[in-house]
């Protein structure tokens, strides 16, 4: 009887997709190797470490199987995709769903269907567990499995996956010599605003402290009071802080004594294809209309991503994001885009994202 | 006389790239990497123009697109 070892595999043979069985950093370390082989190392997009994807997706309460697959010949991994259970408001009404992510597949295992299957086997699980929508973010990679792949995804299947607005960002410079050295990263790019560059001084922190469970009543109601149709509904979890910033989202809070009236959610990423580099993900700046002085939050967090050893700061632009402030703060607009991905599984979900949305970007 | 499926779907993969000049009817289109992601996805919108048929996105593996025979049909049988 002759048995499919992965040696004596049919080239043509189906990959089965089961939920992973490797560990975090196994993982990390595959998708890491899918997208250099596709990029040459030229990609943009921050890598998640072992540690990060195992706070983001593994201890998250929410986390089911079904939201870490793998393709898999024989017993051989040849593709990823990835998923966090979250929450988000759709105007009034709040709708579970996930934020896909790392669907990677190495060049050795590639064949025309394993991403269709993996994007195919992630919506059918995820639809059957309840979720109404899948969103994600993607990027003009070089190859494989980026935005070209679901534009045609698009074009294929209109009402299965629709490529959704614009995510542009601000970007601000910590540390200049950091970044100056990382010539290999598209970083490169925004060197002619480095003279436009402001040092970065400890801030003041009066005010601003750790999130706190006790936290989450003014928090969700400052998630749900957001001037954008769409935006996230995070969990006490969400919001909770990783160990430190390279472990997973730090949340900071300002609070004058009467509870939080604004928050920042931030994390560092290695951008492993870029030299020694990272950077530093402002996911969400959020702040009741009436606040004042709540920009040292953001202070706060610039400057905690920068003892965590980010050279530069990412934060996606949104419309109540005021220009002229972050232009105050050193931000300078940051020519990437990205384009939000959004899967409609079921029927509370929106047919298509609004124009108007404050996701974090994972 | 009427083209049929088989040969629009012919012209089309055969259009694909240079390397698919000779594809017949019965040739392995995944072992000869006729087909990639992409091309996956073009064949598929070319299909829901062309026959006003909708393959799900289940049904794009490699047992069913192996030759254009097999996604004849899956056209005429199930897709239409």
């Amino acid at each position: 009887m002759e048995v499919n070892t992965v040696e004596n595999a049919p080239s043509h043979l189906d990959p089965s997709v089961v939920p992973l069985v490797e560990a975090p950093a196994e993982i990390a370390r595959f998708i890491r190797k899918a997208y250099d082989s596709h990029d040459h190392g030229r990609s943009f997009v921050p890598r998640w470490s072992g540690q990060f994807l195992s706070r983001i997706i593994f201890e998250n309460p929410a986390f089911r199987p079904d939201h870490a697959l793998g393709a898999y010949i024989g017993d051989r991994i040849v593709g990823t995709i990835l998923a966090q259970p979250c929450e988000i408001w759709v105007h009034r009404t709040r709708i579970k769903g996930a934020y896909g992510s790392w669907l990677a597949v190495s060049p050795e295992g590639a064949r025309p269907f394993v991403a269709h299957m993996l994007v195919n086997e992630l919506r059918e699980r995820l639809r059957a567990a309840g979720a109404q929508f899948i969103v994600g973010v993607a990027y003009r990679s070089g190859a494989g499995v980026g935005l070209d792949f679901w534009q045609a995804m698009a074009r294929a299947y209109p009402s299965n996956v629709i490529i959704g607005p614009d995510l542009a960002f601000w970007a601000r410079v910590l540390d200049g010599r950091a970044l100056a050295k990382a010539t290999r990263s598209p970083f490169i790019r925004i060197g002619a605003h480095l003279t436009r560059m402001q040092f970065l001084r400890k801030p003041k922190t009066e005010c601003v402290r750790v999130y706190r469970s006790s936290d989450f009543g003014d928090c969700d109601a400052l998630f749900r009071d957001v001037p954008t149709e769409v935006r996230f509904a995070p969990s006490d979890w969400d919001l909770t802080s990783a160990p430190d910033a390279v472990t997973g989202p730090q949340t900071l809070v300002f609070d004058r004594g009467r509870g939080p009236e604004a928050l920042v959610c931030s994390y560092v990423l290695p951008m492993e294809d870029a030299g020694p580099l990272r950077v530093g993900i402002v996911e969400q700046f959020l702040q009741s209309t009436e606040v004042s002085g709540a920009e040292r939050l953001l202070d706060a967090a610039l400057w905690g991503m920068k003892r965590a050893g980010a050279c530069l700061a990412l934060l996606p632009r949104a419309a109540h994001l005021s220009r002229s402030r972050l232009v105050l703060r050193g931000f300078v607009p940051y020519s990437e885009t990205f384009k939000l991905v959004y899967l409609p599984l079921g029927d509370d979900a929106p047919d298509a994202l609004a124009g108007s949305f404050g996701l974090p970007v994972r | 006389m009427p083209v049929t499926i088989e040969c629009q779907l012919l012209d089309f993969v055969r259009g694909l790239k240079p390397e698919n000049q000779n594809v017949q009817a019965d040739t392995d289109l995944i072992a000869t990497e006729g087909l990639d992601s992409f091309s996956v996805l073009e064949l598929v919108s070319f299909i829901a123009e062309r026959f006003s048929a909708a393959p799900p996105i289940g049904d794009i593996t490699a047992n069913n697109l192996r030759t254009v025979t097999t996604i004849v049909r899956l056209i005429e049988e199930r897709w239409k």
